[in-house]
C-alpha cells in the first residue's frame, strides 16, 4: 500500500480495486471460493454452511442497503423473505415454472410486498416506521397459519418445495445437492454484492446516504425523498426475495416457523455487528451471526462440559454466551467489525508511530 | 493519548485471537482424542434434543431418558462390543438449527437419529428417504406411520390420531347419553392439527355431536373466550391438543366457568405436574398416552430406569416424557442389535429391514408391543386413558381399536 493518496482522477478515486493489495486479495478471495467446494466435495456439513451464508448474506445485503444507507429502519425483512419464498414456491407448485423464473416471480413479489411497507416511509422515521415494518412480520406470520389460506400457503403444515432444475440438471434433493447448489447461491451472492457495491456509489447511493444524514436537507437539495426511500424498500425487499427463494429450494421444505421475528430481529444483528452501511459489515455480521453459535456448539461447549458435571448446564450457557459476545463486541466497536478491523489496518500501517 | 489506547486495543485483539485460537486447537484435540482408542467398535447415531428451546420443559426430560439409556447400554458393554456414540445437538426448536445438525449427522454416516419435534421431523422427512436413515421421533404424527410416505420414519408408540380415537370409543361407551357432544380444542401448529381431520371422522362414526373447532394457541394464557363457546354448545367433551402450559390454561378456566366437560387431553398435554398447575380442576378428565406412568414397578422395563436413576442422578425428578425418550433411544439399539446380531453391516437400510420384522415387540411392558409392517408402521392401536383422582394420577381404561387399513396415515 502506497504511503499517501496520489489520486489524479475522478474515476480513479471512484474505482472499486484502489490499490495493488486489494487486486491479490481479491482473486485470492476469487480462488478460495472456487476451491472450497472441490475441497469439501464429500464434507456436506461444510458445503451446507457455504450455502447457508451465501443465502442469508444476499438478504443482508438488502438490509444493509435499507437501515445502513438509506437510513430506514426495518423488522421486517423477515417477512419480505417469507413472501420471496411462498411466492416462488407457490408459482412452482401451481404453475409448474422452472426453478430460475419462480426465483423472479419470489423476488418480484417480494418488492411489490417491501413497496407497499415502504408506504409508511413517507410520513413515520425511526422507530415509528420499525414498528409499521414490524407489522409486516406479523401480517405475514397471520397469513401464512391462517387455515382459511392453507389451500394456498400449506397452513401451519407448510408446503415441500418442488426440485429446482437448471439446464436441465436436477440441483436440489439429491444426495450431491449441497454440491450442486454451491454453484447457484455462491455466484449469485457474489453477482448480489457486487451490484449492491456499485449501486451504493452511484448517484442512488449518494442520494440514500444524503437522506440518512439528514432527510430535511435532502429535500431541500432537490431529492425526492419519498421516491428513494421507496426504492430503497424495494431494492432490499428484492434481494430478501431473492434470499427466500433460494433458502426455500434448498432446504425442500417451507414453513411458517422459519420466518419468525427472531429472524427479523437477527438480520438487524447481522448488519449491526457486521458494520452498518458497509458491505464487508454485511458479509463478516453474516458469517459471525451464523457461525457463532455452531462454533459455541461444537467446540466451546464440549471444551467447558468437561469442567461443568453436567451437559445440560454447559448447553444452557450456550445463548448466554451468544449474548455476552455479541454485547462485548458492541461496547468494543459501536461501527462494527468492519470498523474494527479498518482500526488494525490503520495501526498497523502506522506501525511504530502513534499517528 | 490515541497512540495508548490503540496500542491496549490491539494487545486485546492478540490476547481475544491468540483465546480463540487456543480454544480452536482444544476442540480439535478432543475431537483426535475420541475416535482413536473405540474407533473400529463404536457406532454413533445422531439425536436432536430440545433443552433451551420453547419445548425445552418436557424436551429436557425426553433427551435425559435418551442418553441415560444408552449411556446404560455402554456400562453394560454396549452392543457385542460396539459402543454406541450419541452425537446429539441441542436445536432449540429451530428448523435451520435442525438441518445443520442433519448435515452433520451425514457427514458422520450415521444409521439412526432420534428426533424430536414435528417442524423438523417433517423438514427432514423426504431427506432421510433418500439418504436411508432410520428416524425415530418423538412425534408420533400419523403422516409417519405410513411408509408410502415416509419410509424411514418409525413411530414407538401408537400415533396421534389412533390415541385420539381410542379415547373417543372410551368416552362413548362411558357415556350415558345417545349422542354425546365433543368440541376439538388444538393450537394452530402441525402437532394440533394433524389429528384432527381422523378423530372427527370416527366421532361422527361413532355418533357424536362435533361443534365447532376452537383455536387456543400454546402460549396462551387465557382460554375464557373460547370455552365460553364451547359451555354454550353444551359438549360433554373435548379434545385438547396443546401442550403442558395450554392444556392447564385451558382446564383452570373451564373450572372457573363452571363447566361439567370431561377434556381429552393428547399425549404431550400433559405429565405429573398438571396436578401442581391445574390443581382440583385437573381431576376426573381423559389423559392419553399408551405407555406406563414414570416409576411403575409393575413394568419390567423400570427396573433399569430406577437404577439409572439413582446411579445417575437420584435428585432429578422425572415424568413420563423420559420414558418417550428411553423407549426411542430402545427402539434405535434394538434395531442396531438386530443387524449386529445377523453380521450384517449397521447401515440404515438394514435397521429398516429388521424393524420391518419386528411382531408384537414388547418393549419391557413400557409401552404397548410394537409391529412394524413393512407397509404399515402403525406400532400399535392400543393407548391408555389415566386420570386424576384425589391429586394422584390412575390408569382409567385401555382401548385397542382395530388396524383399520383406511386410517394409515390419517
Amino acid at each position: 500500500m502506497p504511503s499517501g493518496v496520489f489520486k489524479t482522477s475522478y474515476a480513479e478515486d471512484m474505482a472499486f480495486i484502489k490499490w495493488p493489495v486489494h487486486r491479490i486479495a481479491l482473486a485470492l478471495a476469487a480462488l478460495f471460493l472456487v476451491v472450497y467446494p472441490f475441497v469439501f466435495r464429500d464434507n456436506i456439513y461444510m458445503l451446507y454452511w457455504a450455502n447457508y451464508i451465501a443465502i442469508f448474506l444476499i438478504a443482508t445485503l438488502g438490509i444493509n442497503i435499507l437501515t445502513g444507507y438509506a437510513g430506514q429502519i426495518s423488522l421486517g425483512h423477515g417477512a419480505f423473505m417469507a413472501v420471496g419464498a411462498y411466492a416462488s414456491t407457490i408459482t412452482a407448485i401451481k404453475l409448474g415454472l422452472p426453478f430460475p423464473l419462480t426465483m423472479l416471480v419470489g423476488a418480484i413479489s417480494s418488492m411489490l410486498f417491501g413497496l407497499i411497507f415502504g408506504i409508511p416511509s413517507l410520513r413515520l422515521k425511526g422507530f415509528y416506521l420499525a414498528i409499521a415494518t414490524l407489522a409486516a412480520q406479523y401480517l405475514v406470520d397471520f397469513l401464512l397459519v391462517n387455515p382459511k389460506l392453507a389451500w394456498l400457503t400449506g397452513g401451519s403444515a407448510g408446503l415441500i418445495v418442488p426440485e429446482a432444475s437448471l439446464m436441465g440438471f436436477e440441483i436440489t434433493k439429491l444426495s450431491g445437492s449441497d454440491f450442486y447448489f454451491y454453484f447457484v447461491t455462491v455466484p449469485l451472492a457474489v453477482f448480489f454484492f457486487i451490484f449492491a457495491a456499485n449501486l451504493t456509489r452511484s448517484d442512488v447511493g449518494r442520494t440514500w446516504v444524503a437522506i440518512r444524514d439528514n432527510d430535511i436537507a435532502a429535500e431541500i437539495m432537490g431529492i425526492n425523498v419519498f421516491k428513494y426511500k421507496l426504492l430503497a424498500f424495494a431494492i432490499a425487499s428484492f434481494y430478501a426475495g431473492i434470499a427466500g427463494s433460494l433458502w426455500a429450494y434448498y432446504i425442500g421444505y417451507l414453513t411458517p416457523e422459519h420466518y419468525t421475528i427472531e429472524l427479523s430481529i437477527d438480520f438487524v444483528a447481522m448488519i449491526l455487528i457486521g458494520g452498518l452501511g458497509r458491505h464487508w459489515g454485511s458479509l463478516i455480521g453474516t458469517v459471525f451471526v451464523l457461525t457463532l453459535p455452531e462454533v459455541l456448539k461444537r467446540v466451546i461447549i464440549p471444551a467447558i462440559s468437561g469442567f461443568v458435571p453436567v451437559t445440560f448446564t454447559a448447553e444452557s450457557l450456550r445463548p448466554i454466551i451468544f449474548g455476552a459476545i455479541i454485547i462485548l463486541f458492541l461496547i468494543a466497536e459501536p461501527h462494527g467489525i468492519v470498523e474494527l478491523l479498518r482500526k488494525i489496518k490503520e495501526y498497523l500501517r502506522l506501525f511504530p508511530f502513534p499517528y | 493519548m490515541r497512540g495508548v489506547t490503540r496500542r491496549d486495543f490491539l494487545k486485546y485483539v492478540g490476547v481475544a485471537g491468540s483465546m480463540a485460537l487456543g480454544v480452536q486447537f482444544l476442540g480439535c484435540a478432543q475431537k483426535e482424542v475420541t475416535p482413536t482408542p473405540a474407533a473400529k467398535k463404536e457406532i454413533a447415531i445422531g439425536a436432536l434434543f430440545d433443552i433451551t428451546g420453547p419445548t425445552g420443559d418436557v424436551g429436557k426430560d425426553y433427551a435425559q431418558g435418551v442418553q441415560d439409556y444408552v449411556g446404560l447400554v455402554n456400562e453394560r458393554g454396549g452392543i457385542d462390543g460396539y459402543t454406541i456414540k450419541l452425537a446429539s445437538v441441542d436445536y432449540a426448536y429451530q428448523v435451520p438449527e435442525a438441518l445443520s445438525a442433519y448435515k452433520n449427522f451425514k457427514s458422520m454416516n450415521v444409521p439412526g437419529i432420534i428426533g424430536w419435534g414435528t417442524g423438523d421431523t417433517d423438514a427432514l422427512k423426504q431427506d432421510i428417504a433418500r439418504d436411508k436413515i432410520v428416524y425415530i421421533s418423538a412425534s408420533y404424527s400419523p403422516k409417519l406411520t405410513n411408509p408410502a410416505e415416509a419410509p424411514y420414519n418409525f413411530v414407538t408408540i401408537t400415533d396421534y390420531t389412533s390415541q385420539l380415537r381410542a379415547v373417543l370409543k372410551f368416552a362413548k361407551e362411558n357415556s350415558d347419553k345417545d349422542k354425546p357432544k365433543v368440541v376439538f380444542i388444538y393450537p394452530n401448529v402441525p402437532y394440533g392439527r394433524d389429528p384432527i381431520e381422523g378423530g372427527k371422522e370416527y366421532a361422527k362414526e361413532l355418533g357424536f355431536e362435533i361443534g365447532d373447532d376452537e383455536i387456543v394457541s400454546l402460549k396462551a394464557t387465557s382460554a375464557m373466550e373460547q370455552l365460553q363457546r364451547v359451555k354454550e354448545f353444551g359438549a360433554d367433551f373435548a379434545w385438547v391438543g396443546g401442550t403442558i402450559s395450554s392444556t392447564s390454561v385451558i382446564l383452570k378456566n373451564a373450572m372457573d366457568l363452571g363447566m361439567d366437560t370431561t377434556f381429552m387431553v393428547n399425549v404431550w398435554g400433559w405429565d405429573k405436574r398438571i396436578i401442581d398447575l391445574a390443581g382440583k380442576a385437573a381431576e376426573g378428565h381423559y389423559y392419553n398416552w399408551p405407555g406406563v406412568l414414570w416409576g411403575d414397578k409393575s413394568a419390567k422395563g423400570m427396573a433399569d430406569i430406577m437404577y439409572a436413576h439413582n446411579t445417575w442422578h437420584p435428585n432429578d425428578t422425572h415424568t413420563i416424557h423420559y420414558i418417550k425418550g428411553w423407549l426411542n433411544a430402545m427402539m434405535m439399539l434394538k434395531g442396531i442389535k438386530m443387524v449386529v446380531d445377523k453380521g450384517e453391516e449397521v447401515t440404515g437400510y438394514n435397521i429398516k429391514q429388521e424393524f420391518e420384522t419386528l411382531r408384537n415387540y414388547d418393549p419391557e411392558g413400557l409401552a404397548p408391543p410394537i409391529s412394524w409392517y413393512p407397509d404399515d408402521h402403525r406400532p400399535s392401536m392400543i393407548s391408555k386413558i389415566y386420570t386424576v383422582k384425589g391429586g394422584k394420577i390412575e390408569l382409567l381404561g385401555k382401548e385397542e381399536l382395530e388396524r383399520r387399513k383406511d386410517w394409515l396415515g390419517k
